[in-house]
């Protein structure tokens, strides 16, 4: 019987063919990070600190896609099949609507990571126009006659919704609940368009010319005078405000079917670190590590700032009395008044 | 043209643009050709609304949200002036005002064009994309899945066989000898979603000589914490019971099976509390007797079953201790059998055969009991899954009232097991063993390995079988035939490649009290020959088993 010499050399190349594509497939991982609308720059910035220290660490090399939208509509995406393999949203309401309506995220992620899974935060304030020439510097200025107001629609967008929630929070404080009502009604009737997401507002604000005064996430605000130009804006900081709390969770269900938990869970992880912390900073985000935020306190004027758990008991009965269908929002808005 | 800066994917390395960041998604900045003939048209309106005095703010609304009269407003910082009275000649500034009050109706009246243009097209492409993508397929573990584009509605397809061998050794005075290669369970299932609200089931078995329905349900789930199930499933009793099939340790489930319906057919609230630390159900069915499969109801009586399962280890701070779960089950209703139709169950051993049943007046109706009125379950039992390491253990406690003749009795079984596994290269919970790593050839790795052992332990109310010393007792089942009690020894190797395949080897001895008889013949006084049957034990039962099993 003849031998068969080729049979080795099969098994060697089948082996090498092999451990090719392994080494291939080890030496890289794909992430999708799906976030809100303002968040563009601060994870340019965080992928690229990231993936220096991913690679640094494991040899692999990690390539972050972002994703950007109103919080509410990003969460709907991952809902119906978009493959993130982590969210960074604007509210966590909308993350616990993923792990409600699809079980993509496991129901304990608050836990998962300090602070409620929130590394930075951040809270509302107000963009004018340069000198303020409305005089515009608490939220009862907001509501005076002919005052155009522009802000994103709360039911869309985790920017509209905290604003909404501030000025909510704001009144109550002074007046109650009826209060409250009372003043945001007037507040939405000086508010002629409704964006879906925060950078639309701030598209509307300052490129359409339209309000005197933006409701903006903080950061979103400084981002427009710096980039905009401080010749055409000013922030006013109100005495009181809300603490925006905007959390990250992994997507459970997509980085095991990716196989990229380690990796995404280290992501998420980064954020916390002090190079994480100072790349928030940086973008405007006020950092939850002490440290980091008193070495950049003085970019961070103080305001005083009440919690949607304190004020509004938690996120569940905020959105359930708010922001539902029939919900608060829906008596005191009257599109097309 | 619009400034939809949503939904866009970048990578986060180079962003080749040379505006400020904050706005590259924006198309904003130069009206595009569609919005300057409203900014020019609106110019032109607004000088004509501005040389008539007329103010912005008193325009009239048209339909839909981009057509609202917008504050009047200046950025000047003064209040636009009210409706100028029409003998008043208007300063300078005061005109300025209006124009700035008119530019802001004007741009405001763009930009929701403007929205409403995004909305239509992002409406547009969610239409189109839901007609191009109708399904995602996927195939793995849980089946074969269809998933419309939504995630609205999911149809799965899944299997389950399982081929099985059974010898019985040392079985030479057993009259059952019943060496056998059989087809367990041949069940396909179509199981899926609807509406996103409503999950359904559809489970048949052609495996046996029937076609046997197991699972029909529809399930509303509206809340974790609240579903509604309806159709024929698994009422809640029996804490092995409930596992699935192919996740058990040892192939056939222990005793206490004897002591529980398998499926049944009704309707049951149930959910899940604090993240799944306590999860209840609690139904009324039409009452199937033990061991028992009806599709059908025979009387108007129903059973009330209900379950609590605390886990405490779901919550955070006790995560890290594994998985325990302390469940009680119970169930209450009536029974209204017949001499022909007597609701009594038959018996049966690890091996499969059956060991105990209730004796049958062939000649005389009212030779045979049958079940009558009040059937009473309780069913304690825990489990605990660290790792590799689990062990599940129940007890069920079991009163019938029967009756024969036209006297009636209660009598109450009970029926205990104990089972410990540990995984080897892989992980060990209720749901069945997991490998680490399943089976692949190329990478060298090999699945994982089950070994189980169990005790278990059934035992007939004594009254069921007369009375010594009592003549007039009934006599409900006969202690020549029917062992009044029964202890099992059981150990289990599986071989785990994947959750889909697995390779089963059991052995189980049962050891029996009563159930067989040595007939002696003596000679009376008379010089006559008298038989008397003596009651010995039924021949012990040493069952070899072996399964092939596919389940996916």
């Amino acid at each position: 019987m003849k031998r068969m010499p080729s049979l080795p050399l099969a098994a060697g190349l089948g082996l090498a063919v092999l451990l090719a594509s392994g080494t291939t497939a080890l030496a890289q991982v794909k992430l999708l990070n799906v976030s809100y609308d303002p968040t563009r720059e601060l994870y340019v910035e965080v992928n690229k600190a990231f993936g220096a220290q991913w690679k640094q660490q494991t040899g692999q090399t990690v390539d972050i896609s972002q994703s950007h939208g109103g919080s509410g509509k990003q969460a709907r995406s991952v809902i119906d099949g978009l493959e993130a393999d982590v969210v960074t949203l604007g509210l966590a309401a909308d993350i616990d609507a993923i792990v409600e309506k699809s079980q993509r995220i496991a129901p304990d992620w608050a836990k998962k990571l300090p602070n409620h899974a929130t590394p930075f935060t951040s809270t509302v304030v107000f963009v004018v126009r340069k000198g303020n020439p409305r005089q515009i510097k608490e939220w009862d200025d907001l509501v005076k006659p002919g005052t155009i107001v522009v802000t994103p629609n709360p039911k869309t967008s985790a920017g509209g919704r905290w604003a909404y929630l501030a000025a909510w929070g704001v009144a109550r404080q002074k007046g109650g609940d009826a209060a409250a009502k009372d003043y945001v009604t007037k507040l939405y009737k000086n508010v002629p368009v409704l964006d879906s997401g925060a950078r639309g507002s701030t598209i509307t604000f300052s490129q359409r010319n339209i309000g005197h005064a933006l409701l903006a996430w903080e950061n979103e605000a400084v981002m427009l005078v710096n980039e905009m130009g401080k010749d055409k804006f000013d922030i006013v900081y109100p005495t009181s405000s809300i603490l925006a709390e905007p959390p990250v969770a992994v997507v459970d269900r997509n980085v095991d079917k990716h196989k990229t938990r380690a990796a995404a869970e280290a992501y998420l992880k980064f954020l916390y670190t002090d190079e994480g912390q100072a790349i928030g900073a940086k973008h405007h985000y006020r950092p939850t590590n002490a440290a980091i935020l008193g070495k950049n306190a003085s970019q961070f004027p103080k305001v005083k700032l009440f919690s949607v758990d304190d004020t509004f008991g938690g996120w569940a009965a905020a959105t359930k009395a708010h922001f539902a269908d029939g919900g608060l929002f829906d008596q005191i808005y009257k599109p097309g008044w | 043209m619009t400034s939809n800066p949503e939904n866009m994917t970048t990578k986060g390395s180079s962003v080749p643009d040379s505006r400020p960041p904050s706005f590259r998604a924006s198309s904003v900045g130069t009206p595009s050709p569609r919005v300057r003939p409203f900014r020019i048209g609106g110019a032109a309106l607004l000088a004509i609304v501005a040389a008539t005095g007329s103010a912005a703010a008193q325009a009239p609304a048209t339909p839909g949200t981009a057509n609202v009269a917008a504050p009047a407003v200046t950025d000047t910082g003064a209040t636009p002036p009210a409706a100028p009275a029409p003998e008043a000649t208007p300063n300078l500034t005061e005109l300025q005002n209006r124009i700035d009050a008119a530019e802001q109706a004007s741009r405001i009246a763009v930009r929701r064009v403007e929205l409403l243009e995004e909305q239509l097209a992002a409406t547009a492409q969610a239409a189109k994309q839901q007609k191009d993508v109708p399904t995602f397929t996927t195939a793995g573990e849980r089946g074969f899945n269809f998933r419309s584009g939504d995630g609205l509605y999911l149809l799965r397809v899944k299997g389950q066989l399982q081929i099985d061998t059974r010898w019985f050794l040392n079985d030479g005075a057993l009259s059952d000898k019943a060496d056998t290669f059989l087809i367990r369970r041949m069940r396909p299932s179509i199981d899926g979603t609807v509406f996103g609200l409503v999950d359904y089931k559809f489970t048949p078995d052609f495996a046996g000589a029937s076609l046997a329905v197991f699972d029909a349900y529809a399930d509303i789930h509206p809340f974790q914490w609240l579903r509604l199930r309806a159709g024929k499933f698994k009422s809640p009793l029996g804490l092995e019971r409930l596992q699935n099939d192919p996740d058990l340790v040892f192939m056939e489930r222990a005793l206490t099976q004897d002591l529980t319906p398998q499926r049944d057919v009704g309707a049951a609230l149930g959910g899940e509390v604090g993240n799944g630390i306590l999860t209840y159900s609690l139904g009324v069915y039409n009452g199937a007797p033990d061991s028992a499969n009806p599709d059908v109801d025979t009387n108007h009586a129903k059973d009330f079953v209900g379950r609590v399962l605390l886990q405490p280890f779901k919550a955070e701070a006790l995560s890290g201790l594994g998985s325990l779960g302390l469940h009680f089950a119970a169930s209450t209703g009536n029974r209204f059998g017949t001499p022909t139709n007597t609701l009594l169950p038959a018996y049966k051993s690890g091996g499969q055969n059956t060991f105990f049943n209730y004796i049958s007046g062939t000649t005389d109706p009212a030779g045979t009991p049958f079940a009558h009125l009040r059937q009473t379950r309780i069913n304690p039992g825990l489990y605990y899954y660290f790792g590799g390491f689990g062990v599940l253990g129940e007890y069920v406690w079991d009163k019938q009232e029967v009756q024969k003749g036209n006297v009636t009795t209660n009598l109450v079984n009970w029926a205990a097991h104990g089972t410990a596994s540990f995984v080897i290269g892989g992980k060990n919970g209720y749901d069945g063993a997991t490998p680490n790593q399943v089976l692949d050839f190329t990478k060298g790795t090999w699945g994982a390995l089950e070994i189980g052992v169990r005790w278990n332990y059934l035992k007939v109310d004594g009254a069921t079988f007369g009375s010594t010393t009592d003549t007039t007792a009934l006599v409900f089942a006969d202690n020549t035939k029917s062992p009044a009690k029964v202890q099992a020894f059981g150990g289990a190797i599986n071989y785990v490649p994947s959750r889909t395949f697995r390779l089963c080897v059991n052995f189980e001895q049962s050891r029996f009290t009563g159930g067989s008889s040595v007939k002696t013949t003596t000679t009376d006084a008379t010089g006559a020959k008298v038989t008397t049957a003596t009651v010995t034990n039924r021949h012990t039962e040493n069952a070899l088993l072996g399964r092939v099993q596919v389940n996916f």
